[in-house]
């Protein structure tokens, strides 16, 4: 029998004008490891908890079948989905700093479940909160339990959160983004601690933007897109003979060493996938960048330790780095918004460090940043149109034309120059602050993490755009990321920096194939890899 | 196909309708018609009302509300309604020059000390601090205890004791929009410091004072009125509806009409007044990221 | 070696709290300090002769000028006479009324216990209401929450002595429940500390709500409904402290709102207490006696302040590691 059995599942929010599921299928076996994968508003958070009856309220939730356990559960009231929470199936979310209540302790946070489902007696509670978390391999359980969400790192947090999620036992667990917010090192510790799980039998739906973290735990795909599941199957079937066009697109836009050179998303109208990109043409002679010897320091703690490497124009350098690993605080340090203990920045051979603002001031339009988040980087009074001008000299009627003609070098109408920023898409917001940073025409343009908050689709458009741009204009670019893939697809040159030190440097495909350093050999071997999972 | 509604929970709200309106909420039609309708009874009292607010009828005191006296008569037989208009000038322009006051001496020291380099700034920000230590309303009464009473010294007396709050809230905001993304980033398009300040920063630091002024212009009126009913605002004769109610709590069991009137014009317009802010602060809110 | 660890890390805890701790409480009195300088200085920048402010409305005779400037070291240098200022009140010497002829400490402190018996009723009357309706009406969309919502707006838009008004017409004079003015033990007591009160529960209700409602859509509280526990304990376990959170942080403000309202309502109710000796004292220029009430509650915001820190510390692990 399976664990949870829905036919035609449609959830809508009648008074936000939503229908964010609209005719879902899918079962659960008892051991067996779901995943659906989607982007952003396809509806599978949505999906993923309306198995648990916690949709929220407003939501209309209807259902050709839906039973739980063999129960029908569009008969339960709060009371039964009270009883199968936690019991039945316990829920994993997204960062467990969110996630866990940030006041209570972690202990507490696990004997709630305890005390809940009566697992265990109230005596034997505590003892049991701490099998727990040594289970879940939490070092010194008996210290953790007792400290706050707050205190712990990342990978323990989300440790903690998923013994909260199996104190009852449950034969199932549902688990929403439970990596996304992690480092890929972290992010491969608990994947195999999900994987733990799943080995003593218990069943697992998995819920992700990302096909590779799937791929290699999922024994059946679910992709879904608006509400509706396009494509299902073994996972092995799904990645390498995808059947729906969406499938295809999405593991099309997926930017790895293989994609080096090709376009990651379809050309308009066609379906073509992998076109080339155009022609690049990396200069030699003299750096447009060139970094000595830096290092920063915030207070006492040196967050950038002797750090060196030169641009030359038309060039990537990629960034790569775990979080803490000082590679934005690099990204300042060129921007020259942050001054360097020591070491220098030159900028087209001459200072850039070390000198007056008022002197870089007139040199400020060879240097150009594009951001992690755009919105914020925008200043919420301005329109699209003032916002790409604003970097723009001129007479008015010479700046109109040429914001006009920017839009459509990201491919955004010219329509949009009146609206406001906050009314756009994450992708067309990215698109805008794009045509902003080429609009002084720069040398350099330092993108910092500038894909991070993107779908993957969105995304890949992103990453062709920026190649184009480059190659038609012969910009330099230092291309920081958490994402392997992302830089060994964009950059000709990378640094993977560890705790404000760089490890290794060189040619991407020599760093990222014959990796020197153990580290860069953790990280690498850290990444999900688009491939099914050995039987 | 079965059909099941979530059980209502405790739970979110329901997702945020729409922002993007335009036009006047119906909501707050009526708060800002009453506010249109005080405005002209503080600016043109005459148009609401041809009956002289200090003419004394001592055979008709205390009357109650009739064809002749719509809010009926006060102790000296004057006509409430006519007072009640009449006051509107004193309540609403003490609560306006006040807050004038107070946000514009709080909103320059505010923004000196946000832009300050960090010694001057930890020394403005302390000084605030301390002055908020001072309870507003005993902060006005010292005011007063020093200036004697009188309209303007109430007027000085509340704007004082609100600086420090506007101190605090303006610099607390210029500290927030400095540090921001879109300021940094004008950094890189090489602007000079005054352009950056005068381009990016003060118009974003500004931007919610009307909203601050407004709410503020509520709390101001309730100081004015709770000062005047002490003795300590404009004096007698002239009408202010904090004094009438001073007046009206002597006479409260044989006319109650006395102090209902003018207490139904100081909660109404403070109402009004914090309806269309809290307005204002949530479409200002929606704007920002 | 692991019951070693416990006790070491126990001592940790126990010494990331003592820091802030004493932080709080240095600062506290550092506020304290400066407030008194700052009452003093406003004192001397006074526009007139500052013997002419201490004096007020009370008898002006060449005797009496001598004795002010000899009390307050006026002959003297600016420096000494501050040195001497703090040193009296640290000795909690509050100076001298020239208009009622006593000590100012013997004035406050025979009127001092009306007001405060009376601020602490509301408080402890505002802070129960508030907490009962926002428990009762957070989150749920209902009719009663309405006018529970509808109700604070008025109650904080109405000027507290309107209150007292209002309550005295109802109760006092149409149901003659309780007495019209003076301080008769704890009937009299109701009505103005309910007036008082209010103030403060529509303010603390509205906040408090938001805080739970706030709170009730955190991931957190996803998570916590995924164990299966009732909404009731959700609430209650989880999301009241944070809701407490920003409550806590106007209870400084509120001491201010209770002694500033407290002077209004005494004179609504006629009741003896502080804000009569206060009203008398700002009407007759009585100086040093609005000197003397502007300190106090200088005190109390400090005091209550200072608890309200360490009251934030309780709630909010994430403030006690000292940074």
């Amino acid at each position: 029998m399976s664990l949870i059995e829905v036919e035609d599942l449609r959830v809508a929010f009648p008074k936000a004008g939503v229908e964010a599921v609209r005719g879902v299928s899918l079962s659960i076996a008892p051991g067996e490891c779901v995943a659906i994968v989607g982007e952003s508003g396809s509806g599978k958070s949505v999906t993923a908890r309306t198995l648990v009856g916690l949709t929220g309220p407003g939501a209309t939730v209807t259902a050709g079948r839906f039973t739980v356990k063999g129960q029908d559960a569009l008969r339960f009231g709060q009371r039964d989905w009270r009883r199968l929470r936690g019991r039945f199936a316990g829920l994993v979310l997204q960062d467990a700093l969110l996630s866990l209540d940030p006041l209570r302790t972690v202990g507490d946070e696990i004997a709630e479940v305890l005390a809940t489902h009566d697992v265990v007696s109230r005596a034997d509670r505590k003892a049991r909160v701490i099998e727990l978390l040594d289970a879940v391999g939490v070092p010194e359980p008996e210290v953790r339990a007792r400290q706050y969400a707050h205190q712990l790192s990342g990978g323990l947090r989300q440790r903690a959160l998923i013994a909260s999620a199996i104190a009852a036992d449950p034969p199932l667990i549902i688990a929403d983004e439970p990596t996304t917010a992690l480092d890929v090192t972290v992010q491969a510790q608990i994947l195999r601690l999900l994987a733990a799980r799943r080995a003593e039998g218990t069943a697992l739906l998995m819920i992700s933007h990302d096909l590779a973290v799937v791929s290699s735990i999922a024994d059946r795909v679910l992709v879904m897109k608006d509400g509706v599941i396009v494509e299902e199957g073994p996972t092995a079937r799904v990645l390498s003979a995808p059947a729906h066009d969406y499938t295809r697109l999405l593991l099309a836009a997926v930017p790895s060493a293989a994609s080096r050179g090709t376009r990651l998303s379809a050309i308009a109208g066609g379906v073509s996938l992998r076109a080339p990109l155009p022609e690049r043409h990396v200069g030699h002679g003299a750096p447009v960048v060139e970094v000595s010897g830096l290092s920063a320091a915030y207070g006492t703690r040196k967050v950038v330790d002797d750090v060196s490497f030169e641009v030359y124009p038309g060039e990537t350098v990629g960034i790569v780095g775990e979080s803490g690993s000082g590679k934005t605080t690099v990204a300042r340090l060129v921007l020259g918004l942050l001054e360097p203990v020591s070491g220098g920045v030159r900028l087209n051979g001459d200072p850039w460090s070390g000198v007056s603002e008022r002197r870089r001031r007139s040199r400020r339009s060879g240097i150009q940043v594009i951001s992690q988040n755009p919105l914020g980087s925008f200043d919420p009074r301005y329109t699209v149109g003032r916002l790409i001008a604003e970097p723009l000299s001129g007479s008015s009627s010479d700046r109109k034309a040429r914001v006009i003609e920017l839009l459509g070098r990201v491919g955004l109408a010219p329509d949009i120059a009146g609206r406001h920023p906050r009314r756009l898409s994450g992708g067309q917001r990215q698109r805008v602050a794009i045509a902003r940073a080429i609009a002084p025409r720069p040398d350099v343009l330092v993108c910092d993490e500038p894909v991070s908050a993107l779908d993957v689709s969105i995304q890949a458009q992103v990453l062709d755009l920026l190649a184009e741009i480059q190659a038609a204009d012969g910009t330099a670019l230092i291309f920081i990321s958490h994402d392997l893939g992302v830089v060994h697809h964009i950059s000709d040159r990378v640094l993977v920096m560890r705790e404000g030190r760089v490890v290794e440097e060189g040619h991407v495909d020599e760093v990222f194939f014959i990796p020197k350093h153990d580290y860069t050999r953790e990280l690498l071997g850290a990444v999900p890899k688009l491939a099914p999972a050995e039987p | 196909m079965t059909t099941v509604t979530e059980a209502p929970q405790i739970a979110p709200s329901a997702p945020t309708p729409p922002r993007r309106r335009y036009g006047v909420p119906p909501g707050l039609i009526p708060p800002l018609l009453f506010l249109i309708v005080a405005a002209v009874a503080a600016t043109a009292p005459r148009l609401l009302t041809g009956v002289d607010p200090l003419a004394a009828d001592p055979l008709h005191a205390l009357a109650g509300p009739s064809a002749g006296h719509w809010f009926g008569t006060d102790h000296l037989g004057r006509d409430v309604l006519a007072r009640v208009v009449h006051g509107a000038g004193h309540s609403l322009s003490i609560g306006a020059a006040a807050i004038l006051l107070a946000t514009g001496i709080g909103t320059l020291l505010g923004i000196v000390a946000g832009l300050s380099p960090r010694y001057l700034d930890e020394l403005l920000s302390r000084l605030f601090d301390v002055l908020a230590t001072f309870p507003e309303l005993l902060l006005a009464l010292m005011v007063i205890a020093i200036t004697g009473p009188g309209t303007g010294n109430v007027i000085l007396a509340i704007g004082v004791a609100q600086i420090p709050n506007y101190a605090r809230v303006i610099r607390a905001q210029t500290f927030v929009v400095r540090r921001s993304g879109y300021v940094e980033q004008a950094v890189t398009f090489g602007l000079s410091r005054p352009v950056l300040v005068l381009r990016h920063v003060l118009p974003n630091v500004l931007g919610p004072l009307p909203v601050l002024a407004t709410i503020g212009m509520g709390t101001a009126i309730i100081a004015t009125s709770g000062l005047s009913f002490l003795g300590m605002g404009p004096q007698p004769p002239s009408p202010e509806w904090g004094s009438m109610l001073s007046e009206a709590r002597n006479y409260l069991r044989v006319a109650p009409w006395t102090a209902l009137f003018p207490g139904l014009a100081v909660t109404l317009t403070v109402i009004s007044l914090t309806l269309v802010g809290r307005r204002l602060q949530r479409r200002f809110e929606g704007r920002n990221p | 070696m692991s019951t070693l660890q416990l006790t070491r890390r126990r001592g940790l805890a126990a010494a990331g709290w003592l820091g802030p701790v004493v932080r709080r409480l240095g600062s506290g009195l550092a506020v304290l300090w400066a407030a008194a300088t700052a009452a003093y200085v406003a004192l001397l920048f006074a526009p007139g002769d500052t013997v002419d402010v201490l004096i007020g409305d009370g008898l002006d005779t060449p005797e009496r000028r001598a004795q002010i400037i000899a009390e307050w070291g006026l002959d003297r240098s600016a420096l000494e006479q501050y040195g001497d200022y703090l040193a009296r009140l640290l000795r909690g010497d509050l100076g001298h009324s020239y208009i009622l002829q006593r000590g100012v400490g013997d004035v406050l402190s025979s009127q001092i216990w009306p007001t405060v018996s009376l601020a602490l009723t509301a408080a402890v009357f505002g802070v129960v209401l508030a907490l009962v309706l926002a428990l009762a009406t957070a989150g749920r969309r209902s009719r009663f929450g309405d006018l529970v919502g509808l109700s604070e707006l008025v109650v904080v838009s109405v000027p507290p002595f309107l209150i007292g008004i209002l309550l005295l017409a109802v109760f006092s004079f149409t149901l003659g429940w309780f007495p019209v003015s003076g301080d008769r033990g704890f009937v009299s007591l109701v009505l103005p500390a309910v007036a008082l009160g209010l103030q403060i529960s529509g303010v603390l209700g509205q906040v408090l709500r938001e805080g739970l409602e706030r709170a009730l859509e955190e991931p957190f509280a996803v998570t916590a409904r995924s164990r299966g526990i009732t909404e009731w304990r959700l609430v209650i376990r989880h999301a009241l402290r944070h809701a407490l959170l920003p409550a806590v942080t106007l209870l400084g403000w509120f001491t201010g709102v209770l002694l500033g309202g407290a002077i209004i309502i005494e004179a609504v109710f006629g009741r003896p207490g502080l804000g009569q000796v206060t009203v008398s004292a700002v009407t007759g220029k009585d100086m040093p006696v609005v000197m003397a009430v502007v300190l106090l509650s200088a005190l109390a915001y400090v005091t209550v302040s200072t608890i309200v820190d360490l009251a934030y510390l309780a709630i909010d692990p994430r403030l006690r590691r000292s940074r």
